[in-house]
């Protein structure tokens, strides 16, 4: 019965690290092939890691609710395998693997595990309570205590950063764009979907922001921080076109996602000389079907089950998600905005924005991508496009550049030139 | 004793010679040798009767000239008086107060300067007070008359001198609840009895170099008021406790547990002690003064705690 180490499996390319949620098997406790050990945390999606042969659970490494990176090791396994094990299976072997299916990765900084400082990190109990609450990675934290001991103060200040380097968001909960790195190739501005949030750009904005671009994800009205003022969509329109700042060429490439892409068709039509591009992922505006269970049951979800349950509609495989983050999407939504909004877009199941003809007008060039799993809209309907638009079809459901972003980015990245 | 007929002290030296450190004096002219008794030199003999008398309907005071003596009555004390409640199934209490002095500051060497609190505190069913001002003396000992437990009332004989304004006509000590001496936000210092004077004394220097403690006299160590110590630390992320007992499994310890317990994942810095030497008190004074805290100590590890 050869003992192996477990290490953290990386469950899709943006993950780098994880948080173990719990363990199912405690130390001395049998497991059969295909039972869960645990269940792991990373992108704000709960998995369960499968045993991938049976066994039994020595010794865990890492205690629930503890942050590690890939490939560290998490536990001390015994497997119970007939066969003499090969060279190799003695050292850090990984014996198990996720239900998602390798890819190949990304190369850049971003996707290779961080750096953590042995299994032990020296933190105050404070700090580590302050880091569990802001969801702050402690191993990033450089601590000014003795010994070079993190302090609650030293999470609090690191959380609360302003500035931080390229390539990293800034988070702000006070309606501020969300940034990503400088502006060498030009400027990205980022609009979300219906009851989204400038996070769920997180992986392009760190991807553009690679590319040499800088990208700012901007909050719709209505969501979170910033009421809705208006009753119409053109209203609506006009007070995100006033939030949006000037990049230094004075154009930048608008990327919109389902409403965000309805917004972003609105913003090109309206103000043509500033848009150097027009990508727009899974838009509504150019079809006539909607899912309307979906939008009645975001609105007016009022749990943590009921969230989830719709945001599960939005990938092509459902995914869990953690119950820290369905928590502060809760308290961060805003029932009438969402309210208001959803009867703008669409009533009894049917669209109630046609934007065909804006996009006709369009002179800057235009790109559609949709996931042909999308449970929201029907990605057929993109198919009768004016042929002058690209037309990018991947294998996801509504949420592209989040599912599948080592897919999706690099081609996302790939701004056409205008003529 | 003016109010209540049925408080009776009994001791040795407590009538014609008035105390040993005076506290007594007067009183048996006051209220006569009924009521202020002067007992043989038996530990275990007055104590013993105190026990008795309080079972009996009198609320005695039994009064022990040094807690190093209370080895003599302890059987009186941790079999008798803290037990009798809970092997009568509740039909009768011992309502008496042991009260006694302890500490060092007198060169009164090995056998009359130890502190030894944590004797009484590790008896469940004693009640323990440790006033530490001029106005708990008196205050905390009236309320401590008041009590259905016995009561070991523990003072300091360096405090005797001690002068402070006195309010007979305030309200008697919120029995049970620690108090905020000092406050402050960057440590929690924990004390009782002189050491309170001594923590006092350290806020105020370390607060000229910029670090504000806040001082916590918690008055009685049974019941521990450990809310009014969690409220502090909580804030603070850091605790430093100082007693004159001796370190090892001392009256400290316990305190530094219980904060651990309660407020660990606000803690900054792991809990530090501040105590007694484990040594036999010596007489020399220097020597004397070198086993217990100082003010300086105390200073240089709040200095130390929050950098």
């Amino acid at each position: 019965m050869p003992e192996k180490k477990l290490t953290l499996p990386r469950m899709g390319e943006t993950m780098n690290e994880g948080t173990i949620v719990g363990w199912l098997k405690q130390p001395g406790e049998h497991f059969r092939r295909g039972e869960t050990l645990l269940e792991v945390e990373s992108d704000k999606i709960n998995v369960d890691i499968p045993a991938l042969e049976d066994g039994e659970m020595v010794l865990h490494l890492v205690l629930a609710g503890e942050k590690v990176a890939v490939d560290h090791p998490i536990a001390v396994v015994q497997t119970f395998e007939l066969s003499p094990p090969s060279p190799n299976a003695g050292e850090s072997q990984p014996t198990l693997q996720t239900n998602v299916a390798p890819k190949p990765e990304i190369q850049s900084n971003e996707d290779r595990p961080l750096p953590v400082a042995g299994a032990k990190i020296r933190a105050s109990p404070a700090a580590r309570r302050v880091a569990r609450e802001l969801g702050v990675n402690l191993p990033e934290i450089k601590g000014t205590g003795p010994r070079g001991r993190v302090t609650g103060t030293d999470v609090r200040r690191h959380a609360t950063l302003s500035v931080k380097p390229a390539g990293s968001t800034v988070a702000d909960s006070s309606g501020q764009p969300f940034r990503w790195g400088k502006p060498q190739r030009g400027t990205c501005f980022l609009l979300h979907g219906f009851a989204g949030d400038p996070t769920t750009w997180r992986r392009t904005g760190e991807f553009l922001a690679e590319q040499g671009f800088e990208a700012m994800a901007f909050e719709l009205p209505g969501h979170g921080s910033l009421p809705v003022k208006g009753a119409s969509l053109d209203e609506l329109v006009a007070e995100v076109i006033s939030g949006l700042p000037s990049p230094l060429n004075g154009k930048f490439h608008l990327v919109g996602h389902s409403l965000g892409g309805a917004i972003a068709i609105l913003i090109a039509a309206r103000d043509p000389g500033r848009v150097a591009s027009l990508t727009l992922l899974a838009p509504i505006g150019i079809g006539t079907y909607i899912n309307q269970s979906f939008l009645d049951g975001i609105v007016s979800a009022g749990t943590s089950e009921a969230l989830e349950r719709e945001l599960r509609k939005t990938t092509g495989r459902p995914l869990s998600y953690a119950k820290s983050a369905l928590a502060a999407m809760l308290e961060s939504r805003r029932e009438d905005g969402l309210r208001t909004i959803s009867r703008m877009m669409a009533q009894d199941g049917v669209q109630q924005l046609f934007l065909v003809p804006e996009l006709e007008k369009i002179t800057a060039p235009v790109r559609v991508f949709f996931g042909r799993q999308d449970k929201i809209l029907h990605w057929q309907e993109a198919l009768s496009l004016p042929g002058k638009i690209a037309l990018h079809l991947f294998d996801t459901g509504h949420m592209a550049h989040w599912e599948d972003p080592s897919e999706v980015l690099p081609v996302l990245g790939r701004f056409p030139a205008s003529s | 004793m003016m109010e209540a007929p049925t408080i009776v002290i009994i001791g040795e030296e407590v009538g014609a010679y008035g105390g040993a450190y005076g506290v007594t004096k007067g009183l048996l002219k006051e209220f006569g040798k009924e009521r202020v008794i002067d007992s043989p030199i038996s530990e275990a003999g007055f104590v013993g009767a105190a026990v008795g008398a309080a079972m009996s309907g009198l609320r005695p005071v039994a009064e022990l000239m040094y807690i190093d003596f209370s080895g003599i009555a302890m059987d009186q004390i941790a079999n008798q008086a803290a037990k009798i409640r809970y092997m009568f199934g509740g039909q009768m209490g011992v309502p008496m107060v042991l009260r006694t002095q302890g500490g060092t500051g007198r060169s009164a060497a090995a056998q009359h300067s130890q502190s030894l609190e944590g004797w009484f505190l590790h008896v469940p069913g004693l009640r323990v007070a440790l006033p530490g001002t001029v106005s708990d003396a008196y205050h905390l000992l009236r309320a401590s008359l008041r009590l259905a437990d016995p009561v070991v009332f523990i003072e300091h004989k360096a405090l005797y001198v001690q002068k402070g304004k006195l309010d007979p006509t305030q309200a008697d000590a919120d029995w049970g609840r620690a108090v905020v001496r000092r406050p402050g936000d960057q440590v929690t210092v924990v004390t009782y009895s002189r050491m309170l004077t001594y923590a006092l004394a350290a806020a105020e220097n370390a607060a000229g170099h910029g670090v504000e403690a806040e001082v916590i006299d918690l008055r009685t160590l049974n019941p521990l008021d450990l809310e009014t110590v969690s409220d502090s630390v909580t804030k603070t992320g850091r605790a430093i406790v100082v007693t004159e007992a001796c370190l090892t499994g001392g009256p400290a310890a316990e305190i530094s547990a219980r904060i651990q317990e309660e407020c660990f994942d606000f803690l900054e810095e792991p809990i530090l002690r501040i105590a007694g030497e484990d040594v036999p008190i010596p007489v020399a004074p220097a020597l004397e003064t070198s086993s217990v805290p100082t003010v300086e100590l105390i200073t240089e590890v709040i200095r130390k705690l929050v950098r």
